[in-house]
């Protein structure tokens, strides 16, 4: 049984007298994973950040039968749909663990947060071993990996995770593939802008292709990386 | 073949973390050495080290055969070494143009440019270099991710280094992006400059690098030709993984 958790129609949105996105439409059914797709520039953490509301847009958007229209970014995060932002954004004068505790900052039920800290800490060992440390002295893969295990910790609905692979080592970036389809198991939908085509269409089931601030192609992961244009644009191929 | 880079027995601590343990490695003059290694294993901070940022708590550094590790960074720059950031930090308020001409104006060896007219000249160059010419008159924060990526080359290329440090500058590109800077890479190599390069990108590694050094724990734990390190046991388990895509 498919149920939309996000529906977009006609979503517009930029920054000041600058247009970027331009009549947006986008399905997401519960329980998926969605790569979106496209070249730098062509307006996807616009798209991320106008879905999170910390940028106007005008449209229609509605998250699990609601409208976000009129809801400040706190309050989408409350309904948790969560964004883990390019280029980490974490708080550099805090622990490890007190960024991670961030995540859940709107949970209430401390048994489950304690339980999701020791299911991050299983998953990225190395934030176990520095959770006291400043965030800001991890390395820039470290703190990669805090940023997504910070939006792990907000049990998210919709996790929505940008550039996922930046900066880090292979063996990781196969660990966290593994795990976003563990986490779909247990009903969290993904929406991953991601670089490297050939990771997000080996773990996305569909895939959208932006450019310059339009949709230009929808389809399935294996409909898009067999693709013409999309192969010869993307994959250099 | 003559060594432009000698690392001697180099230990960094930060208080009770060793972030650099006892390395030593040699750059051959117009050599790309690639620098690879887990998140976290000291890569950045062996650049650091090298250009100046960080001083060693213990071990040397020599560049054409003069000890370095405790000139300050500017120093090193001025012989010779340029590095690029992995998080780019270019002046926001400048031109992209002017952006380069300070890396012109500062310039290594001999100071090329004479005053700031031709050190825009010089800029200029650099930007057609890096394909990023169509966008010098804008202010530098107008710059998204690769762009930035390519201004941050353009910065350190601008110096005229002979010894060039480069932290993921692949990061966040796609593959077509990628093809391109791995030729832009190239391309400095030929102009005779010598090359060690961080990064994840395992085609670029491979495309780029004429031997690698890998670091675990700020240990080098191999050395070697791509193919023997990438086949190395203890260098799959730590970093590449058994299950490539």
């Amino acid at each position: 049984m498919s149920e939309t958790l996000l529906k977009v129609d006609g979503l517009k949105a930029g920054y000041g007298e600058m247009a970027v996105l331009d009549d947006i439409h986008l399905e997401i059914e519960r329980g998926e994973i969605v790569a979106l797709v496209g070249s730098n520039g062509a307006g996807k953490t616009t798209l991320l950040r106008a879905l999170s509301r910390l940028i106007p847009s005008t449209g229609r958007v509605t998250f699990a039968n609601r409208s976000l229209s009129e809801l400040a970014p706190h309050q989408v995060f409350s309904l948790r749909l969560v964004q883990v932002p390019e280029g980490r954004q974490l708080f550099d004068q805090m622990s490890v663990e007190d960024n991670l505790l961030m995540g859940a900052y709107r949970r209430t039920n401390r048994a489950a947060i304690t339980a999701d800290l020791e299911r991050v800490y299983g998953l990225f060992p190395t934030l176990k071993e520095r959770r006291r440390q400043l965030a800001g002295s991890l390395s820039g893969g470290e703190q990669q990996m805090c940023a997504i295990a910070r939006g792990l910790m907000a049990a998210p609905q919709l996790l929505m995770i940008d550039e996922m692979s930046l900066g880090l080592a292979p063996v990781v970036v196969d660990l966290l593939l593994v795990t976003l389809e563990e986490i779909r198991q247990e009903g969290v939908t993904v929406l991953l802008v991601e670089q490297d085509l050939f990771s997000a269409f080996h773990v996305a089931d569909r895939g959208y292709v932006l450019e310059t601030g339009k949709i230009v192609r929808v389809g399935t992961a294996r409909e898009l990386s067999e693709d013409p244009e999309v192969r010869r644009a993307y994959l250099g191929i | 073949m003559a060594a432009i880079l000698k690392v001697l027995n180099l230990t960094k601590r930060f208080h009770g973390l060793v972030a650099i343990d006892n390395v030593s490695f040699t750059l051959e003059r117009n050599e790309i050495l690639g620098l690879i290694g887990p998140n976290g294993a000291g890569k950045t901070t062996l650049i650091s080290l090298v250009s100046g940022t960080l001083e060693p708590t213990a071990g040397m550094v020599k560049f054409e055969d003069a000890p370095i590790h405790q000139l300050p960074a500017y120093r090193r720059g001025l012989l010779g070494i340029a590095r690029t950031f992995q998080v780019m930090r270019p002046f926001p308020g400048l031109t992209v143009l002017d952006n380069v001409a300070v890396g012109a104006l500062f310039g290594a060896a001999g100071g090329d440019a004479r005053n700031l007219r031709d050190a825009q000249e010089r800029a200029g160059h650099w930007l057609r270099f890096v394909r990023l010419d169509h966008r010098a008159a804008q202010r530098a924060y107008a710059l998204g991710g690769p762009d930035r990526k390519r201004l941050e080359l353009a910065k350190a290329l601008a110096m005229r280094p002979k010894l060039l440090l480069l932290d993921e500058v692949m990061a966040g590109l796609n593959h077509v992006e990628i093809e391109e800077v791995i030729s832009l890479i190239k391309k400095a190599r030929e102009q005779g400059m010598s090359i060690l390069v961080i990064e994840h990108v395992m085609k670029a590694i491979q495309s780029l690098s004429d031997r690698l050094l890998v670091l675990h724990h700020g240990e080098k734990i191999a050395e070697g030709k791509p193919d023997t390190v990438l086949s190395n046991e203890q260098v799959i388990d730590a970093y590449l993984g058994r299950k490539r895509l």
